[in-house]
């Protein structure tokens, strides 16, 4: 049975092809990439499986459940956890309390046990702050626990981000330009924490990159979108080698002679 | 670098022990004062207590969960009169009517709250701005059970005999009161529940993410809020003793959301800092009159317009109120040769 699967998703905007008839699979415990050109609508395709976008037609199913007959709330419920290409963090919030927010969907107790705060409501917390911790200390983030989200550079931020959707202890992760905005050495330790998130927390990861480098690097299988459909499917290696991928990053034959 | 021992060190309601302490001190003084100061004192103390929870109340709502209201004043009004009917008319006691009308309030505001499933900022404003003009024109109209333009007499409580008749006795009750509630809404807000809140408010899109039910949560708020501001609302009745839509207009919902902004919006100290200076002005403003000059200390709108003066610099130049202001005291103190 399939783990996650996208079958003939279509979804357009006032006229605008965003996504159309795009299909794929992802397996479970594998890392696959989608990635395209600008505009090519892979941010599209996760906003359609957090519910944020309601598609035209097609079908989302995650572990044998139909996500499209859920609300966007709902989804982080059934283990699908995601980071935004364009930072959503909770700006006002320091690190941990962002972090901490991941685990709202493991909440227990009730508003009038939380108005007393002992007992039930009060061990309860200290276990997620546990977890938070952990989370923390998994991406070395301990410098900058109890400081604000707007204090921090922009690569900082995005790790907060990826922390939040760890703390929701997914089975999927989505991670969507996760390396943006990162500098080299950042985006070398990101690719050995992809690594690691799959091998030892064993959580599915899919991607939505630019840098090539780490996609090629981290990826078991890449999927190609370009102008809202999938051109290619495959191992890295093939992918490299496709032509018509190469002629959706670099142009044409004509504009490559001419360039 | 100080090192962490604990996570229940996090989870404290003050981050030192030695703050319970000031706490301490805090109360005994102001216990002190409101027995020994007279009736003025006594009088004061007890509209800041009342009007304390009616801006931790409203601060629920904006400061920390990002909705405006301008409709607390008639919810303070809901719970003032219905406070008033069920002791004087119906012959229920203080203990019980105050919770009931509390209740009764918190519920009127999760139906109020709906319409914010959809509403945001000036929209949300003015929705609840109807619904403050709406309770006031009810109140008006319902004669025969609010004694409409002519307002309501309450009888001032007593609880197992006990008569609470004076300013200075009366202060032990709402004393008592925001003791309560100030502990509950600490707790509320430093768990998951007022994290949920502060989510909402810095980004809808995260929070549905996490899995937060957005429309559920804004809701809660809204009753939440309405439910402190309608318990302030039936202290202020048995304090007062005299109760009319006069009470609660567009200016007292104006004055609240001036409190918390005043004091720091999302922090319940700033509630308090704001609510006291807030109560205080109108006292200062009277003290000061004769000072000013003739032109304007005879103006009848002084009040409201020493509120839009002191909003518009506390927006400009301070914009986390007294709160905010204390922080950066501290910090500046703290790397003080630095």
């Amino acid at each position: 049975m399939n783990f996650l699967s996208i079958k003939n998703l279509t979804i357009s905007f006032g006229g605008v092809m965003a996504v159309h008839d795009v299909s794929l699979e992802a397996n479970e415990g594998e890392i696959l990439s989608i990635i395209g050109p600008n505009g090519a609508g892979k941010s599209t395709l996760f906003n359609c499986i957090s519910r944020l976008y309601k598609p035209d037609e097609g079908q989302i199913n995650f572990a044998g459940r139909n996500i499209l007959k859920l609300k966007a709330h709902q989804v982080s419920s059934l283990g699908i956890a995601r980071t935004f290409q364009n930072i959503e963090l909770f700006t006002n919030m320091t690190v941990i309390e962002n972090i901490l927010l991941g685990r709202h969907i493991f909440r227990i107790s009730g508003l009038f046990s939380q108005a007393i705060f002992y007992g039930k409501a009060r061990r309860e917390e200290i276990e997620h702050r546990k977890k938070a911790e952990e989370v923390i200390d998994f991406l070395d983030l301990q410098a900058h626990r109890n400081k604000r989200i707007g204090s921090l550079p922009y690569g900082v931020q995005k790790l907060v981000e990826l922390g939040r959707a760890l703390a929701l202890e997914p089975r999927v992760l989505l991670m969507d330009e996760v390396s943006s905005g990162m500098n080299l050495e950042e985006t070398q330790d990101l690719m050995i924490w992809i690594k690691d998130i799959r091998e030892d927390l064993g959580i599915t990861v899919i991607l939505v990159e630019h840098d090539m480098r780490l996609v090629m690097e981290v990826s078991d299988r890449i999927v190609v979108i370009d102008c809202g459909e999938k051109i290619a499917e495959g191992l890295p290696q093939e992918i490299q080698s496709d032509s018509e991928v190469i002629e959706a990053y670099l142009g044409g034959k004509n504009a490559a002679a001419e360039g | 670098m100080e090192l962490r021992e604990s996570y229940s060190k996090d989870i404290r309601i003050f981050d030192k022990y030695f703050k319970w302490g000031w706490l301490a001190v805090l109360v005994a003084g102001v216990v002190v004062i409101s027995q020994t100061g007279g009736d003025y004192v006594a009088y004061t103390l007890n509209l800041i207590f009342i009007n304390i929870i009616a801006a931790v109340g409203l601060n629920i709502l904006t400061g920390f969960t990002g909705l405006i209201s301008l409709g607390h004043a008639a919810f303070m009004a809901i719970g003032a009169y219905t406070s008033a009917i069920l002791t004087v008319t119906l012959g229920v006691p203080f203990w019980l009517a105050l919770p009931t009308a509390g209740a009764l309030t918190g519920l009127i505001g999760f139906i109020v709250g709906l319409p914010s499933l959809r509403l945001t900022g000036i929209y949300l404003a003015l929705a609840t701005m109807a619904f403050g003009f709406i309770t006031d024109e009810i109140i008006l109209q319902w004669q025969s059970v609010t004694g409409g333009a002519d307002g309501f007499s309450v009888v001032p409580p007593s609880i197992f005999g006990l008569s609470f008749d004076s300013y200075q006795r009366y202060f032990f009750i709402t004393f008592s009161s925001i003791a309560m509630l100030l502990f509950v809404a600490k707790n509320i807000l430093r768990g998951s529940f007022g994290r949920t809140l502060m989510a909402i408010r810095d980004s809808e899109t995260a929070a549905e993410t996490m899995g937060i039910n957005l429309g559920w949560y804004k809701t809660l708020a809204f009753s939440l809020s309405a439910l402190y501001t309608g318990l302030a609302g039936s202290l202020y009745a048995h304090f007062i003793l005299f109760i009319s839509v006069d009470n609660f207009t567009l200016l007292n919902s104006i004055s609240f959301i001036v409190m918390i902004v005043v004091g720091g919006l999302g922090s319940l100290t700033g509630s308090v800092i704001g609510a006291v200076f807030i109560t205080v002005l109108p006292e200062i403003i009277t003290l000061t009159k004769d000072y000013l000059p003739a032109a304007i200390k005879t103006a009848s709108s002084l009040q409201a317009a020493a509120y839009g003066i002191i909003l518009m610099l506390f927006i400009i130049y301070q914009p986390n109120g007294f709160f905010g202001l204390w922080v950066k005291v501290k910090n500046w103190w703290r790397t003080f040769p630095l």
